[in-house]
């Protein structure tokens, strides 16, 4: 079920009444019930994905439990291949399997052998590229002896499949997250009303930002070549305001869902669109993953140390495993590539962790420099998120080859849809509405954290904040885009 | 906790009222298909896309063949969702009267509601209707409609709140016989920059990308089928813009002769003689409303002479 769908509206204040009145006395009851929760949550979907993740969560549960009994490194070796190819395995084949065979059939058709593969109709599980990375950090970390294994098969249980980050992140360590469930949780009043603020900011970033983005997004890439220049360039701004808005809509939900019940999840971002440089980018967007990454990848690769050839090469399969994790398609790669080329000039003249603290730490307003630097930054990931909307490699060859050849400097065309209804832009305001809060929220914990507020200034921007997702918040309906990954 | 429960029950209660009152003054005036899913099942019916859904008034053809009790209801809607295929022709068994018998059935055809865009369908795998709010709402005949308004209405619900209050005269009315009454007055400038823009858009993406679908032609006969044993079927190529005729004519120059298979096939009637500069076109291919009113009147003479 959805964040923003009917279904979760009802399920969520009774799992909610359930914990707290319910199984409050008891730490086992408590983690026995979101356990049942969670299965709900996800079973909605497809009741048939259940069984990958039960399965999921035993192997690495029992791959734990071993590594804490064995000390062999070989068998500890075996051990942490078992989890991996359980893991690894199960998403290579249900995200994977028909891109490398059709890949594989194009390379043999290209060098004039062509061969024909059969093509799997294979339904993606949701959620998998997330919880997978999950389980996999904790055998990693349990393996590496970074952190203890647990004999405690419920709350396993319970961290793997927290249904408020299991389908869409942030993609937690069983490190942070896992001890959460030992002990009992208590309510606690202002983290359970900084939970709901933040609910309240994640649904405005969907509803209103995100979903009335896509409106005029899908309408433009759907007819590319009918249309202008700067109309496909306004999209292109468009779909990252749009996949900023559902993804950190979506972690915002997540976060403050898991506030309700007592527990603490790691922001995912950190007011990305604010960067100064690439490096500041990757630092603020999607902090899970590219954490994930960087930990038990970059590092153990070698990292930043050693030659420069090599560092490069590092930062290269980062980005590119990181384009290809978000799905089986040419453009991810091209996406993660094209952000490989962005970093390196950063990476050769050692400019990489230039800017790591907030912007503006003590202004009101940006100077024009880190304007401009911002512009850019921003600018540049807008060509990237180009190619990673795209369909296809063509589709995004075209689909720039128009927009800098069609009229980039002419005013974009009006986009209607069914009815000659036009499409309006009145998304630009509430973006602008976003930045702004966000802006001047910057220092906090995350933007809706205003507990330090007067009451009357509090609710009145609760009451603001939901007549714009009442009035304005398009329901079209869109899945969270991070879904299917 | 309790402080808490209770803080969250009023808000929860402001924002339940709030959306329960649109619930209420939903009506389709503000959105021009939810009166297909809140109207009741009839027994006789106008099927097709936009053009038919803008462009055949009911009441006319009540009116001119004395329709009582069978009074017929525009149940078209758009390309998108009611081209010839599976959803459409659920929809129709849905929408009709269960013992429905010798009722009146005119089916409007056009070349690209038996196309499929090659941009984003897949013969026999995937179609643009597929997760349209046609397909995913089962029960298309419950006022007020909750399913669609929850899972399916596309805009925000409080746009219907707002446009209420500010009361503003729409220029795309839904009628209860399901008719989209278009009130534009004729403007010959604007008029003209629209279809000049429409038969751009036919020419180089539309005709271009979209191609002759076996599956709907096959959905297409098997409507015909199934409504042929409850009463009269007509076929009908609703008049367009000479220009986007020619377009049309072009892309698909059999389409005519396909038709004229069909009714010789069924014994129907084929009705595609129409005056095309007879009418005014706000868009090239949608009629406004005095035209519509103009070309069912003639078309409702049609049926009446062969009746």
């Amino acid at each position: 079920m959805l964040f923003n769908s009917f279904e979760f509206i009802i399920f969520l204040p009774i799992v909610f009444l359930l914990y707290w009145f319910v199984t409050n006395k008891n730490i086992n009851r408590q983690n026995t019930l979101l356990i049942m929760a969670s299965y709900i949550f996800y079973g909605w979907w497809d009741w048939r994905f259940l069984s990958l993740i039960v399965f999921s969560s035993l192997v690495d549960y029992l791959v734990g439990v071993q590594l804490g009994e064995k000390n062999k490194p070989k068998k500890r070796k075996v051990l942490l291949l078992l989890s991996v190819s359980v893991n690894i395995g199960f998403l290579s084949f249900f995200k994977y399997y028909n891109f490398f065979a059709e890949s594989f059939a194009e390379a043999f058709t290209f060098f004039g052998q062509p061969i024909s593969v059969e093509r799997l109709k294979i339904i993606l599980p949701v959620g998998i590229s997330f919880y997978t990375f999950q389980t996999l950090s904790y055998s990693i970390d349990v393996y590496k002896k970074k952190i203890a294994p647990t004999k405690d098969i419920i709350s396993f249980f319970a961290f793997v499949s927290f249904f408020p980050q299991l389908v869409a992140g942030p993609i937690e360590r069983a490190s942070q997250l896992l001890p959460q469930f030992y002990k009992k949780r208590n309510f606690d009043y202002s983290l359970a009303t900084d939970g709901m603020r933040q609910i309240l900011w994640g649904i405005f970033k969907k509803v209103v930002i995100a979903d009335n983005c896509a409106l005029y997004v899908n309408e433009v890439f759907n007819s590319y070549q009918d249309q202008l220049g700067s109309t496909l360039l306004l999209a292109g701004v468009l779909f990252a305001f749009q996949i900023y808005g559902d993804f950190s809509g979506y972690s915002d939900i997540a976060i403050g869902t898991a506030k309700l019940f007592g527990f603490k999840l790691m922001k995912n971002f950190s007011l990305p669109y604010f960067s100064r440089d690439i490096a500041e980018f990757w630092r603020r967007w999607h902090i899970s993953l590219s954490s994930w990454f960087r930990d038990y990848l970059y590092i153990p690769l070698g990292g930043s140390k050693g030659r420069k050839i090599k560092v490069i090469r590092n930062v290269f399969v980062i980005f590119i495993v990181s384009g290809f994790w978000h799905g089986a398609n040419w453009t991810f790669i091209l996406w993660g590539f094209l952000n490989a080329i962005y970093f390196l000039p950063l990476l050769i003249f050692k400019q990489n962790r230039k800017n790591m603290d907030i912007i503006g730490v003590n202004a009101n307003f940006p100077t024009l420099k880190e304007l401009f630097q911002i512009t850019l930054t921003f600018m540049l990931t807008v060509i990237a998120w180009i190619v990673f909307r795209a369909q296809s490699i063509k589709e995004a060859y075209s689909y720039f080859k128009h927009m800098f050849w069609e009229n980039l400097f002419n005013h974009p065309g009006q986009i209607r849809f069914f009815f000659n209804e036009l499409i309006s832009l009145q998304v630009f305001y509430f973006i602008f509405i976003m930045l702004v809060f966000e802006w001047f929220q910057r220092g906090k914990e995350h933007t809706s954290e205003v507990s330090k507020l007067p009451a009357w200034v509090r609710r009145l921007l609760y009451l603001l904040v939901f007549a714009l997702v009442f009035i304005f918040g398009a329901t079209e309906k869109s899945e969270f885009i991070y879904f299917q990954f | 906790m309790k402080k808490f429960v209770y803080k969250i029950s009023l808000y929860g209660l402001i924002c339940f009222i709030c959306y329960a009152s649109v619930c209420i003054i939903a009506n389709g005036s503000y959105s021009p298909i939810y009166n297909k899913f809140t109207s009741p099942k009839h027994e006789s019916l106008v099927l097709g896309t936009s053009r038919a859904f803008m462009g055949i008034n009911p009441s006319i053809i009540n009116k001119k063949l004395n329709l009582k009790e069978k009074r017929v209801y525009n149940f078209a809607i758009t390309e998108v969702q009611s081209s010839f295929s599976r959803v459409y022709f659920e929809a129709i068994k849905c929408k009709l009267k269960e013992d429905t018998k010798e009722s009146l059935f005119i089916i409007t055809v056009d070349p690209w509601s038996i196309s499929i865009d090659t941009r984003s369908e897949i013969e026999n795998e995937k179609y643009r209707e597929d997760g349209s709010s046609l397909d995913k709402v089962k029960n298309i005949n419950q006022n007020p409609n909750i399913n669609y308004l929850i899972y399916n209405y596309s805009l925000s619900w409080g746009d219907l709140l707002v446009k209420k209050i500010k009361d503003e005269h729409p220029k795309r009315i839904p009628q209860a016989n399901g008719w989209l009454k278009v009130d534009i007055q004729y403007d010959s400038l604007l008029f003209t920059k629209e279809i000049a823009d429409k038969v751009v858009f036919f020419t180089s993406s539309k005709s271009i990308n979209y191609t002759f679908s076996y599956v709907r032609y096959n959905y297409l006969i098997k409507i015909i089928e199934y409504l042929k044993e409850r009463g009269s079927v007509y076929i009908v190529r609703i008049p367009v813009h000479s220009k986007i005729k020619q377009i049309e004519n072009e892309y698909m120059p059999v389409f005519d002769s396909k038709m004229n298979f069909l009714a010789k096939k069924y014994n129907l009637k084929y009705f595609n003689e129409f005056n095309c500069n007879d009418y005014h076109y706000f868009d090239g291919h949608h009629l406004i409303a005095e035209s519509a009113n103009r070309f069912t009147s003639e078309l409702a003479c049609k049926i009446f002479e062969d009746k």
